[in-house]
């Protein structure tokens, strides 16, 4: 079928802020359908909260809305724009979530909207257990047995039906309290006992177990005249019972029978028949029973998912743009394979690879979490490798991680190695062994190395931990010939003999690193070596076809073969270098950045080679660079590709982190490295060097000082004075970093959290309390620094900018202290020579400006201050790296004026027991942007976004430090004005009363019951106003925010804050929510 | 190129040919129609769940040797019940590992399929250059010595048996037939003989061009009972009625090709495992798919490859045919169906 002409108008849901098991794949699929229904020549309308994503540039839509993903505001986008239909699928659960509500509460009927793809009905079908439960058996096909029971004997008779064990789930508890897994009936009893007193309606759902099945996902495709197509199969690692987003997974699925595999074919056409997908891309999960083969439907879900993006870049086959096109009508039959130009997209794609898929964790920010993997997804990002056999991809996905494992193991970074341990202790350390394998974890991966080094039979370590032995087996044979190389690899490295082994190891996915670390020597020996051997990696395609057909797309990935594909010009070539796996601190910010920079240097008629491991971007999107290179981002790797390309330039400022760690490194090898100089960005990173830097400038740091010992940092503490804040000099980004009151914190401190010696020293600076704390994000081009964006942290000083709400511009700080700032900025933009972005963080506190930090690349802000100022940053930033001078673009944020606020989403929600209080150390995964005229409203939308809406009635909780008590009376009147009842602890209440406001007092911790956070557990309380008094954690109001935290109540740190929340409240209020695109605000007059 | 062998040993000719096919190895492997191929998998790791009884096309594997990437010698499946080394060696079938068969497939994909060898026993590339050049190359189709019967069901099907799988023999049967199974070589009137309800002219290797003598018998049954070709037995019925076949330059190997039928307007995924296609007059001026409705007259083309639009499917006055190996198990029932439709009226009429 052509395509639809009675619609004109589309609009499109994004997925918010990046949150664990909803990343930046949903910015990747939005994008593409953003530009697939531009193509067609409709008007796109988007949504999205998220400022960070490439979908919310102002190119990609022609009305961008970053606007809460609320009913309220999205029902104001539709009124406004009259969309004639909408594309739900594209926005993971939250968009459409969002669009199911909007059509159940009759605003899409109302306003003629019609959803694309998929039904109401068929959401609900796919989603309700029982709903699907009954459809899949009405297909003749199996959902895992289940039951809900009342009593013990019913429990009892429907394991005996199934057979141990079972999993009980007490019916309407948080959490799952109360449940788990009964392997006997002895467990099960208890866990009846527990459970249905967890329960409130005592009630348990117990259900057959499918823990250690293969789990096997399929990604397929469908159009409205039925044709249909398995677009990928996906078999994980790790066993049912680990969520698919936490596990290992291989594509294409490695251990099925043709007959299997067409079983789960046909199975997947008949549930997305029966449930009712209309067209567009669909992922369907099963357990499969690894011992009689008997398949298990475990969900479908009728949208374009994490494992659809990792689908298509796995096999090339852009899901997203092609669900796109068949949403608005087109046949799968009508439609090219973009990545042949001539085949069909209606043909399945052909795999001749092995792709890994490695997730993510960051526990080390949330220390104290269970790191035991479950069936609740833990890990914030993911790699993808790709090889051409399993051994290969797997050990590229581990070194890609950026965890500082450079293969799978062998790569000296484990603590103990297996081989070493005296054979008296072996059987204690097997032990422990056994244990991580019995445990999944993220460090089960190498435990597996050490099980099968100590002698673990294959069939011991399947038992153990449910993984295939088919993989078992492939880590068996890395095992042995790591052994082999052990042996052999010392007295070969330089020799002409070692030719044959090194092929072999590198065949395997061996690292340089891993062979230096096996023959003892350094890792430039290794190189130099194999170089002189001319044992050099080749590129081949992703080409979907298996090397069927002529591909025209280059999308590559490096090998040990005899066949090299590439296809490098050596011509007017740069290199962007991407931001490898997201974590917290490194995450969508930077992919926008690479993708502008992408964009730029395309424009300027560049080659553009993208260098990425990270499967769910933007970047690694075949059409936005020239050339893709789908590789790890290390040393070895890039290096490898610099060899071919031959760049005139490699762009490191954009992707976070991850680039910077290898500018020195690059430069030393003779390829240029474009913009600010690796020696700028020693100089800002070097501590030493950098204070010289301010001093010779002039301007103020906090005091500090570098100690190597415990007594010395003591010392160093005492001398400037608590509170200080700490943190180890070798690491960046906020890790292991805190704010310490007196010394017994110190001590505790420099014992526990560092690891301090003279080579790794500590940081003490002099904390500025109750200081407010300022990022900017500045372009220099050697001569000139324009300042992009001042934003004042609304959030208290302590609290990592990454986790702290701002606003742009300013809404508090006076106009001589922002030109201070912007003074100093173009200062040091100067003096450190930078050629490209800047951020830096300043602290101002009685009218002095403190400088925090400098960092010369792309912050974590760029796309936030791109787009509340209409600005493109990273574009303008690659254009000066090219030579180009700030005099030459117009620097002017066009349009009205308007206030941005930029507010962090959290993850607590996801780990259960771990510290909540927000500190130096950042932890959250993703952020929204609110923007209005108005600073209230913005800040009110901001929240809204957040998840985290202000509320317009009830009763607040007031307790302020002494020198705040002054400024709290304006705002405590207005928030009497404003209808709402006053609760203070005492000092703060005694204050407010002797000056005429009515308040009534609460006990403080301590003070008997109920106190203050029974209050707040009671739900008794809807905003909380809390200004440090200054005496650090373990104090009351440490626990205060721990508790709004944890009940989600907004809570205010700064004076500032609270003002800015009364006049949230007052805006909405007063004129309520009103929607703009950034269209509309970048129009000028 | 060299690799290692991991099974058998020896000098074998063959035509070199790859196959996109990730899941089925051993289907390719007995598939009758790969008699004769040096086969190169594109798919790099294989043996993984190792061979079983079901998977089974034919009694032993039909390919002259295997390439792979990388062997797996240690197979996972319950079904699995042995390892495909084993299986190879213990047929004297030469497979060697370690191959770019990526490398080996963008050039056949590009300079089309080709004669080749490959040798444990001379590692000189000149002279088995020499060697390949001297060989003759030989056509031949499956033996079959003698008739066999199988089934029981109402509609009564002679099978030219032209190298058929032990699946559609299998799938026929459990749909309602009795099949009388003959040699490539039966005559007309032999075949006739049987008073069949419909003929079953099957799948199998190379071209039926070459097979002047066949295509003579086949044309006496045109119109006299209900004919339905499969793969060869789809050219073969073509070159009956008058068409030409020709030689695709990489073939059609793999489980991902995409049929357009055209009378549904729906798009099948097709497995394949053929080197010469179908020619029918204007088919090379049909540039997307769905045109092909408009050609013929008395006959007409049903199916068309969505990638090259190459025919994949014929309908005749008395018959029809399908380029694509049918699964009838599944979303190929309505092929089946057809035939028995058409053997019902025959039966009636």
């Amino acid at each position: 079928m052509p395509k639809r002409t009675d619609i004109k108008s589309i609009m499109i849901i994004g997925s918010g802020p990046i949150v664990i098991g909803q990343a930046c794949e949903f910015d990747y699929s939005g994008s593409q359908a953003c530009q697939a229904l531009r193509e067609e020549g409709y008007r796109v309308v988007l949504v999205n909260s998220n400022p960070a994503t490439i979908m919310t540039d102002s190119q990609m839509a022609h009305a961008t809305y970053i606007e809460p993903l609320t009913v309220e505001a999205v029902e104001k986008v539709i009124a406004k724009e009259r969309p004639d239909a909408i594309l739900p699928t594209m926005g993971g659960q939250t968009g459409l979530n969002l669009a199911i509500k909007m059509a159940e509460d009759g605003i899409l009927d109302r306003y003629g909207v019609e959803l694309l793809g998929v039904k109401p009905e068929a959401i609900a079908m796919a989603e309700d257990r029982e709903l699907f439960k009954k459809a899949i058996e009405e297909i003749g096909l199996e959902v895992c047995a289940s039951a809900y029971v009342s009593s013990e004997e019913e429990a009892i008779a429907f394991a005996a039906k199934v057979g141990y064990p079972v999993i009980v789930r007490p019916s309407f508890t948080l959490g799952g309290t109360g449940g788990g897994i009964a392997y006997n009936v002895e467990e099960l009893k208890e866990l009846c006992t527990s459970g249905f007193e967890a329960s409130p309606v005592h009630q348990l759902l117990i259900e057959e177990s499918v823990l250690g099945w293969k789990e096997i996902e399929v990604e397929v495709m469908k159009d409205s005249a039925d044709n249909f197509i398995v677009v990928c199969t996906i078999e994980n690692f790790d066993p049912m019972g680990i969520h698919t987003g936490d596990s290992i997974t291989v594509a294409p699925a490695q251990t099925l029978t043709a007959k299997e595999y067409n079983v789960l074919r046909e199975a997947s056409y008949k549930i997305v028949k029966k449930i009712g997908l209309e067209s567009g891309g669909c992922n369907l999960q099963y357990a499969l029973n690894p011992k009689n083969g008997r398949v298990v439907v475990i969900e479908m879900n009728p949208r374009v998912s994490r494992s659809s993006a990792l689908a298509s870049k796995a096999t090339g086959f852009p899901i997203a743009k092609i669900a796109t096109k068949l949403a608005i009508g087109y046949g799968l039959d009508e439609l090219p394979n973009d990545i042949t130009g001539t085949t069909s997209a209606c043909c399945e794609p052909a795999i001749d690879y092995c792709i890994v898929k490695v997730p993510r964790f960051d526990f080390v920010k949330f220390p104290g979490v269970d790191q035991t993997l479950t069936t609740q997804m833990k890990s914030v990002g993911e790699v993808m490798a790709i090889g051409r056999t399993f051994k290969e991809a797997l050990q590229k996905a581990l070194r890609s991680l950026e965890q500082d494992r450079y293969g799978w193991g062998a790569d000296g970074e484990d603590e103990v190695e297996a081989w070493e341990i005296p054979s008296g202790e072996r059987k204690g350390y097997l032990e422990e062994v056994k244990r991580q394998l019995r445990i999944p974890t993220p460090e089960r991966i190498f435990a597996l190395r050490h099980a099968l080094q100590l002698g673990m039979s294959t069939s011991e370590v399947c038992e153990l931990t449910g993984i295939d032995p088919w993989f078992i087996n492939n880590l068996k044979q890395l095992v042995e010939f790591e052994a082999k190389l052990r042996e052999e690899l010392p007295s070969l490295v330089g020799a002409e003999e070692g030719k044959g082994i090194l092929w072999e190891a590198k065949r395997l996915g061996y690292s340089d690193r891993q062979l230096a670390c096996l023959a003892g020597n350094n890792e430039e020996a290794i190189r130099s070596w194999r170089e002189g051997l001319e044992i050099k990696p080749v590129y081949k395609l992703v080409d979907s076809c298996a090397g069927e057909y002529h591909a025209k797309t280059p999308y590559f990935y490096s090998t040990y073969e005899s066949g090299n594909e590439a296809r490098a010009t050596g011509k007017n070539t740069v290199i962007v270098l991407g931001g490898g796996p997201n974590r917290i601190g490194q995450g969508i910010e930077f992919d926008y950045c690479c993708v502008q920079a992408a964009m730029a240097l395309k424009a300027a008629g560049k080659e553009v080679v993208m260098i990425n491991c990270n499967p769910e971007t933007v970047s690694t999107d075949y059409d936005i660079s020239n050339r893709l290179y789908f590789e790890p981002l290390t040393l070895e790797d890039v290096l490898s590709i610099c060899d071919l390309e031959k760049p005139e330039g490699v762009v490191l400022q954009f992707g976070g982190q991850t680039p910077l760690k290898l500018a020195l490194d690059l430069e030393k090898r003779g390829i240029p490295v474009l913009g600010t100089s690796p020696h700028a960005i020693d100089l800002a990173e070097d501590r030493e060097k950098f204070a010289q830097v301010l001093r010779d400038l002039g301007l103020k740091q906090p005091d500090n000082g570098m100690a190597s010992s415990q007594e010395e940092a003591i010392e160093i503490a005492s001398r400037i004075g608590y509170p200080v804040l700490v943190r180890p000099s070798y690491v960046l980004g906020g890790r292991a970093m805190e704010v310490v009151y007196d010394e017994a914190a110190l001590r505790l401190y420099m014992e526990q959290a560092v690891k301090v010696t003279p080579d790794h020293p500590v940081l003490v600076d002099k904390f500025l309390e109750s200081a407010v704390e300022v990022d900017v994000d500045a372009i220099a081009d050697g001569e000139d620094c324009y300042v992009a964006g001042v934003m004042e942290h609304i959030e208290l000083a302590g609290v990592h900018s990454g986790d702290s709400a701002c606003s742009l511009p300013p809404f508090s700080l006076p106009d001589e202290i922002i030109s201070e700032i912007k003074r100093q900025t173009k200062m040091l933009g100067l003096a450190l020579g930078v050629k490209g972005l800047l951020n830096i963080q300043f602290a101002v506190r009685d009218g002095e400006v403190y400088l925090l930090e400098v960092n010369p690349r792309a912050s974590r802000t760029v796309p936030f201050v791109s787009k509340a100022t209409g600005i493109p940053l990273a574009q303008i930033a690659t254009k000066i790296m090219l030579g180009r001078k700030l005099s030459e673009f117009d620097l002017n944020p066009p349009g009205k004026p308007r206030i941005a606020v930029k507010e962090a989403v959290f993850p607590f929600i996801k780990f259960p027991g771990v510290d909540i209080i927000l500190g130096p150390e950042m932890r959250s995964t993703g952020e929204v942007m609110g923007i209005d005229v108005n600073f209230g409203m913005a800040f009110a939308k901001s929240q809204m976004s957040a998840g985290m809406p202000l509320p317009l009635s009830g009763t607040v909780l007031l307790t302020v430090s002494d020198k705040d008590k002054e400024a709290l009376l304006p705002i405590a009147q207005g928030f009497l004005e404003e209808g709402f009842r006053l609760l203070a602890t005492e000092g703060t209440a005694k204050f407010l009363q002797n000056h005429g406001i009515e308040v009534e007092k609460v006990n403080k911790i301590g003070e008997g019951r109920p106190n203050l956070l029974d209050r707040i557990k009671n739900n008794e309380i809807d905003l909380v106003i809390n200004t440090p008094v200054g005496k650090g954690p373990r104090t009351d109001e440490y626990k205060i925010r721990r508790q709004v935290i944890a009940s989600s109540v907004s809570v205010m740190t700064t004076i500032q804050g609270a003002k800015a929340a009364l006049a949230a409240i007052r805006a909405c209020k007063d004129n309520g929510l009103d929607v703009k695109s950034i269209q509309e605000y970048y129009e000028s007059n | 190129m060299e690799g290692e062998a991991f099974a058998g040993s020896g000098e074998v000719f063959g035509e070199v040919v790859f196959n996109t096919t990730t899941f089925g190895y051993q289907e390719v492997i007995t598939d009758p129609a790969s008699s004769g191929q040096i086969l190169t998998m594109t798919y790099p790791l294989i043996g993984n769940i190792g061979i079983n009884k079901d998977s089974e096309q034919a009694d032993s594997p039909q390919i002259a040797a295997l390439l792979v990437r990388e062997y797996s010698p240690f197979p996972s499946s319950w079904l699995s019940e042995g390892d495909l080394a084993s299986y190879l060696n213990s047929h004297g079938v030469l497979a060697v590992e370690g191959i770019d068969t990526r490398a080996l497939t963008r050039h056949l994909s590009e300079s089309g399929t080709q004669r080749g060898v490959l040798s444990t026993l001379d590692l000189n590339v000149e002279s088995l250059l020499t060697k390949l050049k001297q060989e003759k190359k030989e056509l031949d189709l499956p033996k079959r010595e003698e008739i066999q019967t199988i089934g029981s069901g109402d509609y009564h099907v002679v099978v030219m048996d032209f190298g058929a799988t032990k699946q559609l023999l299998a799938s026929l049967v459990q749909l309602g037939c009795r099949l009388t199974i003959v040699p490539a070589t039966a005559s007309a009137a032999e075949i006739l003989n049987f008073s069949p309800d419909g003929i079953l002219l099957s799948s199998g290797p190379s071209d039926p061009a070459s097979f002047p003598e066949i295509i003579q018998e086949v044309k006496k049954l045109l119109g006299v009972k209900p004919v339905f070709g499969i793969g060869f037995g789809h050219l073969l019925l073509g070159l009956a009625n008058g068409f030409n076949t020709f030689k695709l330059s990489a073939g059609h190997r793999g489980t991902n090709q995409p049929v357009l039928d055209l009378a549904k307007e729906r798009v099948l995924v097709t497995n394949q495992n053929h080197g010469y296609c179908l020619s029918v007059p204007g088919i090379e001026k049909i540039r997307k798919a769905r045109e092909a409705k408009t050609l013929g007259g008395s006959w007409q083309v049903t199916h068309v490859n969505l990638n090259d639009c190459t025919v994949e499917g014929m309908a005749y006055p008395k018959g029809f045919s399908v380029q694509y190996i049918p699964d009838f198990a599944g979303s190929d029932f309505c092929l089946f169906d057809k035939f028995r439709r058409m053997m019902e009226e025959e039966a009636h009429a």
